[in-house]
């Protein structure tokens, strides 16, 4: 029994983060299925919906206002989720530039903000974007682009996470994120993504289509409604979205709390993307979606299960190095604390200005 | 040497992250990205937690 339980364990893992891209490069290389892209300028509407970004609202507008896509086919619009920090204000003073603000009076979630803001757009592309990443100049014409090709529902663009310096992260959260990336290619050239990246997506008018207001996952709900409908999602790597951010295994974890609490509920609204007769991603949200959460309850079976076998000098060996790469892990931890205490501590110039008043 | 210990460390977490998402579902916690907001920026400076995917 503890045998049959570590095999299935390890295949199911193994497929779930190793099997599965390989399936999906050889995958592509008989049946990837190329987007017909093509420069043209539709009717762009900008959604943002914002909460208390009191910090980042200013520039993302100004960020907006500088895209490279021609103004008078471009609205944008601010929709605000209530914010009891002065956003509202630092919005509406770009009025004048021909900027929407769209205030709800209560905090209601950013659903509510998105409905709102999707009741009042104008454009044949709704593009969602969140307040704080900074957009590239180009990356709207690289969106619309894709959306040229009629099979095509929506795009989303690529997010850069930063470090310190303002290079692309290249640590254990910036590879890992770096294989999510790859695995997004990869599952875009053969059909669709399982989702976009909330802080740059562009999408078509008719399936954008007002949420459930307590949904958590408005980014792949939205885009998953036009896949059902028969159309594609694809991942344009071109249109770039920078993070500008120290960006933390910690952050990445509760940005993964959500995204996989939303996975469940995504499971609740949207039950036909487990039907391989709706879903033509079927194959790709079992994968990936779906594998993710179940590899960590296949962890722990590992482990035990392991653990139960580890007489025989095989499994003894296997369970020896499961236990180093969970140490790998806590060390790893205490790398990462270490890291973010150090960040947290004045630079020495600050210090000593700090002692002097 | 670093860099293994670290990816080791994001897997683990990355899963735990699942394990502890479903608890949220079930406890039926909708605005926890509000919640983590405000602990993201208390964790590095003035770092705001918000909205990407």
């Amino acid at each position: 029994m503890a045998g049959m339980i570590f095999w299935i364990s390890f295949l199911v893992i193994s497929y779930v983060y190793v099997g599965y891209p390989l399936l999906l490069l050889a995958w592509r290389g008989c049946a990837g299925k190329p987007v017909r892209r093509a420069d043209w300028e539709p009717a762009v509407s900008i959604v943002i919906a914002a909460y208390n970004e009191r910090e980042n609202i200013e520039s993302k507008i100004l960020n907006c206002l500088d895209l490279d896509y021609p103004r008078d086919k471009l609205e944008i619009i601010v929709s605000l989720d209530g914010p009891t920090d002065g956003t509202d204000g630092l919005a509406c003073k770009y009025v004048d530039h021909g900027i929407r603000v769209i205030c709800c009076p209560s905090h209601r979630g950013k659903a509510a903000a998105l409905n709102a803001g999707l009741a009042e757009v104008s454009g044949d592309v709704i593009v969602f974007a969140d307040a704080r990443q900074r957009i590239e100049r180009r990356a709207i014409r690289e969106l619309v682009a894709d959306l040229n090709d009629p099979t095509v529902g929506a795009v989303t663009g690529r997010l850069v996470l930063l470090d310190d310096r303002g290079e692309p992260a290249a640590d254990g959260v910036g590879l890992y994120w770096r294989y999510e990336t790859r695995l997004r290619a990869l599952e875009s050239d053969i059909h669709s993504v399982a989702g976009a990246t909330g802080a740059l997506y562009a999408i078509r008018r008719e399936h954008a289509r007002p949420i459930p207001p307590d949904t958590i996952l408005d980014d792949v709900l939205i885009p998953l409604r036009a896949v059902l409908a028969g159309r594609r999602i694809v991942y344009q790597p071109r249109a770039l979205v920078y993070e500008p951010a120290v960006w933390s295994p910690e952050i990445e974890f509760r940005r993964k709390i959500r995204t996989l609490m939303g996975n469940y509920q995504l499971l609740a609204y949207l039950p036909e993307v487990l039907l391989p007769t709706r879903n033509p991603i079927f194959l790709q949200f079992l994968s990936h979606k779906v594998g993710r959460l179940v590899v960590p309850y296949l962890l722990g079976a590992l482990f035990l299960s392991n653990l139960l076998l580890a007489r025989s000098p095989v499994f003894l060996a296997l369970f020896v190095l499961q236990v180093l790469f969970y140490l790998s892990a806590a060390a790893g931890c205490f790398i990462a604390r270490q890291r973010a205490a150090d960040e947290r501590r004045p630079a020495p110039l600050e210090r000593s200005r700090v002692i002097s008043t | 040497m670093r860099r293994p210990l670290l990816i080791a460390y994001t897997f683990v977490l990355m899963n735990w992250a699942a394990v502890l998402g479903l608890y949220h579902f079930v406890r039926g916690h909708k605005d926890i990205w509000h919640r983590n907001r405000s602990a993201g920026q208390s964790l590095i400076k003035g770092a705001a937690d918000s909205g990407a995917h």
